[in-house]
């Protein structure tokens, strides 16, 4: 056994030193291609966040008459908040709101009397919600009304609607191509050698004994080329969001280290098995 | 030695068709071919890289298509010397003629440098057994090649095209050293369409024509 592995060894090491360029660009190359993997994989995932608030964030006013007791306006609230696929109620004090409106618009709220009722902002997941809520809540007694802003509802969609085809166009035009790129790579690694591996096939030596160096190297490079991309790509990322204002949407780095991790020890995980698939020899 | 019974292979218009040829122990033959495709196609059925549609190759009184896969046993009592060298480009001289008996038999390091290097002293080869195979001339790489394919000390010797980059006087003094290893038994077959090579020994000769073998 310690023979075998001396043998590999000494194979791994001349395959290195005779195509030390090779190995160095390709590897080099690889870092860059996980780099852009990771770029896009966070891209998407921000994306996707991004539409998971967007899709919380369907808003209905709902007015209350005029009497309506404290306790009436608690229970109602109560009331709203059981029902399916609400997410965020608050309360707004008409007198509270008045004084805010007077403000805004810097006017002397003195010895005008207060037109605005008593209302909730209801906010809902998703469209289908918001109107199961509307038919719901207009039944419940004190409501006077419940209003849709349907340019926003409209507006909601489109953007959700924009986010998804962009996702759907990040993985296909930026994972797809990367992807290529790294199986390219790794698929090169063995076919630059070819002329070798087929002498060694002529003289007799086995193609698994042949192939397990490549593998070897392929399967190191792969690992350490994506843990160098990913952990270069995590301190960008933590850079970028520390030193930019505005970026604060975006994922914490914890998180995204979080994603990138999982998704690189699935990669690593099913790399070898697949590389056995990739390296093919012509016989 | 080798027999191929009835061979035809895979392809679609068959490289070789139903051929037929029994080479007996200790004889030394010499294979004409009309076209590389059906030779190489022989030295890939020997090397047991392709396998026929049907028919039966025996090399030593064993039957190939009984194996399942590649023999290791069958490849230890051949050595081939190919056409193109397959040389392996990322090793050197030393490492190059001490490969088949680093893949076939169990000697020490210290043997199979031994071993290599007395092989490489009878090729003229042994000062540049640490070169690499870049600073050869095409001369040397064929000499290499030829001392590769003995290094087993095989039962049959299958030379592709000997004469190849090597000079007239070196060609002579190989097929007398293939002569001398005919006389100590050993089964070789030449495939070559050189005539200075053909007027050298007195060979069994063959041809290899439309996928089939032919006496001449």
């Amino acid at each position: 056994m310690f023979k075998k592995m001396s043998q590999m060894n000494t194979e791994i090491n001349e395959l290195i030193q005779k195509n030390i360029t090779y190995y160095t660009l390709s590897f080099t190359t690889l870092i860059f291609a996980f780099l852009f993997f990771n770029i896009s994989i966070i891209s998407v995932y921000n994306i996707y966040r991004n539409n998971k608030t967007l899709n919380k964030s369907y808003t209905l006013s709902v007015y209350m008459n005029n009497n309506v007791s404290q306790n009436s306006i608690e229970k109602i609230e109560k009331n709203i908040l059981n029902l399916d696929g609400i997410e965020k109620i608050s309360y707004i004090n008409k007198e509270l709101a008045f004084q805010n409106l007077a403000a805004q618009l810097g006017l002397s709220n003195r010895g005008i009397n207060n037109p605005l009722l008593n209302s909730f902002i209801v906010k809902t997941k998703g469209e289908k919600n918001l109107n199961e809520a509307k038919v719901i809540i207009d039944e419940i007694d004190g409501v006077k009304e419940v209003i849709i802003n349907k340019k926003s509802v409209t507006a909601l969609d489109e953007k959700i609607k924009r986010n998804n085809k962009l996702i759907i166009g990040l993985l296909i035009i930026i994972l797809l191509p990367i992807k290529i790129m790294i199986f390219n790579i790794m698929h090169g690694s063995v076919v630059s050698q070819n002329h070798d591996i087929e002498a060694k096939l002529y003289l007799g030596m086995e193609k698994k004994e042949i192939l397990r160096p490549y593998y070897f190297i392929n399967n190191i490079k792969f690992i350490s080329a994506a843990l160098i991309g990913s952990l270069i790509f995590l301190n960008l990322y933590e850079f970028l969001r520390a030193q930019i204002t505005g970026l604060n949407y975006l994922a914490s780095t914890i998180q995204a280290g979080i994603v990138v991790g999982l998704i690189l020890i699935l990669i690593i995980l099913s790399f070898p098995f697949l590389s056995f698939n990739l390296i093919k020899v012509k016989r | 030695m080798l027999k191929f019974q009835n061979i035809t292979t895979r392809e679609k218009k068959p490289y070789l068709n139903n051929l037929n040829l029994n080479i007996l122990n200790g004889r030394f033959v010499l294979l004409n071919y009309k076209s590389k495709l059906e030779k190489n196609k022989i030295i890939d059925l020997i090397c047991q890289l392709d396998t026929p549609k049907s028919g039966n190759i025996i090399i030593g009184g064993k039957n190939l298509s009984k194996f399942n896969c590649r023999s290791k046993i069958i490849h230890k009592r051949i050595g081939i010397c190919f056409e193109d060298f397959k040389l392996i480009q990322t090793k050197d001289v030393l490492a190059n003629i001490i490969l088949p008996l680093k893949i076939h038999t169990k000697l020490s390091s210290k043997k199979l440098i031994e071993a290599g290097e007395e092989q490489l002293k009878n090729f003229g080869l042994l000062e540049k057994k640490h070169n690499s195979l870049t600073t050869l001339s095409l001369e040397e790489k064929q000499r290499l090649n030829i001392a590769r394919s003995i290094i087993l000390n095989p039962e049959l010797i299958i030379l592709d095209n000997p004469q190849t980059h090597l000079k007239i006087e070196k060609i002579e003094s190989l097929m007398k050293y293939l002569e001398l290893l005919n006389k100590a038994g050993k089964t070789i077959v030449v495939f070559t369409n050189n005539k200075k090579i053909e007027n050298m020994i007195n060979f069994e000769k063959y041809i290899l024509e439309k996928g089939a073998i032919s006496n001449v």
